[in-house]
């Protein structure tokens, strides 16, 4: 008859097992948690740092087709926490830029104001300041920090920007 | 004549002598397991650190912007007022005004060189650069003015 016997496991064979076992289930888990929360904050910076920056160039471009003395206010040396500009379409004039809320907003003519950025990122010290002399060679410097929607408030997700630009009327 | 061995004295699965793991191969799995967590974490930082190069580099853009909008109605009001030299930009005085080496947005330092090309014209290059992690990143974009009253 065979001699079929195999010696089993011994219970510090099987502890030590185990311990392997949850150290590395540990590790594997703490590494996929950062590789999430690396992740999520990648998308966080990106949204925020593209929406930035498709904000000022939308306000740069108002500013590029209001004609030389099309700008109501802020007045030359003065600043504001909103733009007013004469176009040269008098159905959209007078077009009004401000902020609402944590939104900037633009109406024309007076009517409905239209957001400009974007639900998932919050606006703040919106600031446009004419730096030229007299309405002649105005140029608008503008200012805004972005920051994300946070509502959840994970550390994560928190993230803001300072976006600072000028632009100068060039319609002659 | 047919073998009348006992077949499972060759059958070698049969034997209950089996080697466990040597030290090798321990070594040698754990070894592999740190190098893909490495490389992984490498990967995933890496990645970080491109998407905040990439938004320092758009920002980057927006104040190379302001200086060419600057720089534009400072010409217009006086194309003299740019002489050759190395200028950061300031709005303290409620006009945009020249001043002297460079000047600090936010974390961007910026650097303006104007140099004169002839009477009606002049070659600006405008640096931007930003510290990022341990190292510095920069931003050069250059252009010629023109005195267009002449």
């Amino acid at each position: 008859m065979m001699n079929n016997s195999r010696p089993a496991f011994t219970l510090l064979e099987i502890i030590l097992y185990l311990f392997i076992f949850a150290v590395i289930g540990l590790a594997v888990f703490s590494f996929s948690q950062m590789a999430f929360s690396v992740n999520a904050h990648s998308q966080i910076v990106a949204e925020v740092d593209s929406d930035g920056s498709a904000l000022m160039q939308r306000l740069i471009g108002y500013i590029h087709r209001t004609p030389s003395n099309g700008i109501n206010y802020p007045l030359a040396m003065a600043s504001s926490d909103s733009l007013s500009i004469t176009t040269t379409d008098s159905a959209t004039t007078p077009v009004v830029i401000s902020l609402q809320s944590g939104v900037v907003v633009v109406s024309e003519a007076g009517g409905e104001p239209v957001a400009m950025s974007s639900n998932r990122v919050r606006v703040s010290d919106l600031q446009f300041q004419n730096l030229g002399t007299s309405g002649v060679n105005d140029i608008i410097r503008i200012s805004f920090r972005l920051a994300n929607n946070n509502q959840g408030n994970r550390a994560e997700f928190d993230y803001s920007r300072s976006f600072t630009s000028a632009a100068s009327p060039l319609l002659r | 004549m047919s073998d009348l061995t006992p077949k499972i004295i060759k059958d070698p699965s049969r034997c209950s002598h089996r080697q466990g793991l040597t030290l090798i191969d321990a070594v040698l799995a754990l070894t592999l397991l740190a190098v893909l967590v490495t490389f992984s974490a490498s990967a995933l930082f890496l990645s970080q650190e491109a998407i905040i190069s990439s938004g320092n580099r758009s920002t980057a853009n927006l104040v190379v912007q302001e200086a060419v909008s600057a720089l534009g109605v400072i010409s217009q009001e006086s194309f003299t007022a740019l002489g050759s030299g190395t200028y950061g930009l300031s709005s303290q005085s409620g006009h945009y005004t020249l001043v002297a080496n460079s000047d600090q947005s936010d974390i961007f330092t910026r650097q303006i060189i104007i140099t004169d090309v002839d009477d009606f014209s002049k070659s600006v290059v405008i640096n931007i650069s930003w510290p990022q992690g341990q190292q510095w990143k920069s931003l050069q974009s250059s252009y010629v003015i023109y005195n267009w009253a002449l």
